[in-house]
């Protein structure tokens, strides 16, 4: 079985800026997007035990859309745009142009609406993190996003399968989470990104190297 | 990969007073008497072990099929989350003999294609282990693409599923 390491607290400290610079990217790509002032902003990143990472949206129980994107190349894991129905068809509405409230249920429209903001958002938030880890270095660190793909069950139900590759490897996840605003509002969407145990080996030694942006001299 | 299998839907009952607890990934409960334990599956498998004359059972929720010597969380495993709930089951009362089980989950969430998805595998594991240790299957409600929520009475060893757009399903 593959054992996942455990990242240093410095590891972890210059994971967390690669998160805020694919926020960063993200912002800006999904403002552009939704034609509309948005922020993206990284709510935590971190290790915790599997119980803990299978209850970040809330309520175990709640059933929420969920956009799954995976991502390859250098590194490997899953990207997941989570909501609950209200905000996820509220999506669609803004995106739509119609008032907030039209869209009432799941339908192609309002699903390949959610799926082509995760695919906007996921790739423009792995430009920027790769972008962030390939500083100072020889080797570019490529990120490359594959389609969404969306499902609508309970968020703990779809966790467990997002966390498994990890759980197989470990007793604690690394994800980072994100949260957004809207016109200065918070949106109930969650963004979790989410490393596979083979990968973290690869960001140790990543995040290990002398260059990167955030260095601290030890 | 295991389809679903639907046994009757949930009749409608009167609702009964029941201490509750929840079982996370990798946990295992176990109790006596007028007790609900709940979990949410995905891929997991929920394993309900029952003692009916004694009122006694548990569930586990175990997230892989082998725990390869591991000894840390023997919930999340079928090979120990099984010897550890017999343990647990025959210390509150209940009796080995007279066992009997229900499995739920085991859902290919993701829909992967190719060699056996976790939870057909997580399936075959157990069901090769409650063989191994003649305890019956009395109830199952497995594979499928669907997320399950799954409640179990103790004292009465019924099991409800209920999946996100169906109606409940008695086990």
């Amino acid at each position: 079985m593959n054992h996942a390491p455990r990242l240093t607290s410095s590891q972890l400290e210059r994971l967390t800026q690669a998160f805020h610079s694919g926020a960063a990217e993200g912002s800006q790509a999904i403002q552009g997007w939704l034609m509309a002032p948005a922020l993206i902003s990284i709510d935590s990143a971190d290790e915790c035990p599997l119980d803990m990472a299978t209850a970040v949206l809330g309520e175990s129980g709640d059933v929420v859309g969920m956009c799954i994107m995976q991502m390859e190349g250098t590194l490997t894991g899953q990207m997941v745009l989570a909501f609950d129905d209200e905000s996820g068809l509220s999506l669609s509405d803004l995106l739509l142009g119609n008032p907030p409230g039209t869209a009432t249920q799941w339908g192609d429209v309002e699903i390949s609406s959610a799926m082509e903001s995760m695919n906007i958002l996921g790739s423009s938030y792995l430009n920027g993190m790769s972008r962030f880890l390939s500083e100072g270095n020889s080797e570019t660190v490529s990120l490359i996003p594959s389609p969404p793909v969306f499902y609508r069950d309970f968020a703990e139900s779809l966790l467990q399968t997002v966390f498994m590759e990890q759980a197989a490897a470990g007793s604690h996840v690394l994800f980072a989470r994100a949260r957004f605003e809207l016109h200065g509002r918070p949106l109930n969407w969650t963004f979790l990104l989410i490393p596979d145990p083979g990968s973290l080996a690869k960001l140790s030694q990543i995040l290990s190297r002398p260059g990167l942006s955030g260095e601290t001299i030890p | 990969m295991n389809e679903p299998v639907r046994t009757s839907p949930t009749l409608a009952r009167e609702p009964r007073r029941l201490s509750e607890r929840k079982v996370g990934m990798g946990e295992i409960e176990v109790a006596r008497g007028a007790f609900l334990l709940r979990t949410l599956l995905g891929s997991c498998i929920g394993l309900v072990l029952y003692d009916l004359r004694n009122q006694v059972g548990g569930l586990a929720h175990i997230v892989l099929p082998n725990s390869n010597g591991q000894t840390g969380t023997p919930g999340k495993y079928a090979d120990s989350a099984l010897t550890e709930m017999l343990k647990q089951i025959v210390e509150l009362g209940g009796r080995e003999r007279q066992l009997s089980a229900k499995l739920t989950g085991g859902a290919n969430m993701f829909a992967t294609s190719g060699p056996m998805s976790i939870g057909d595998q997580n399936i075959a594991a157990i069901e090769l282990l409650l063989k191994s240790a003649g305890i019956p299957v009395m109830g199952r409600h497995c594979g499928g693409r669907s997320g399950r929520r799954v409640a179990f009475e103790v004292d009465t060893g019924r099991v409800t599923v209920d999946i996100v757009g169906s109606s409940p399903i008695e086990v």
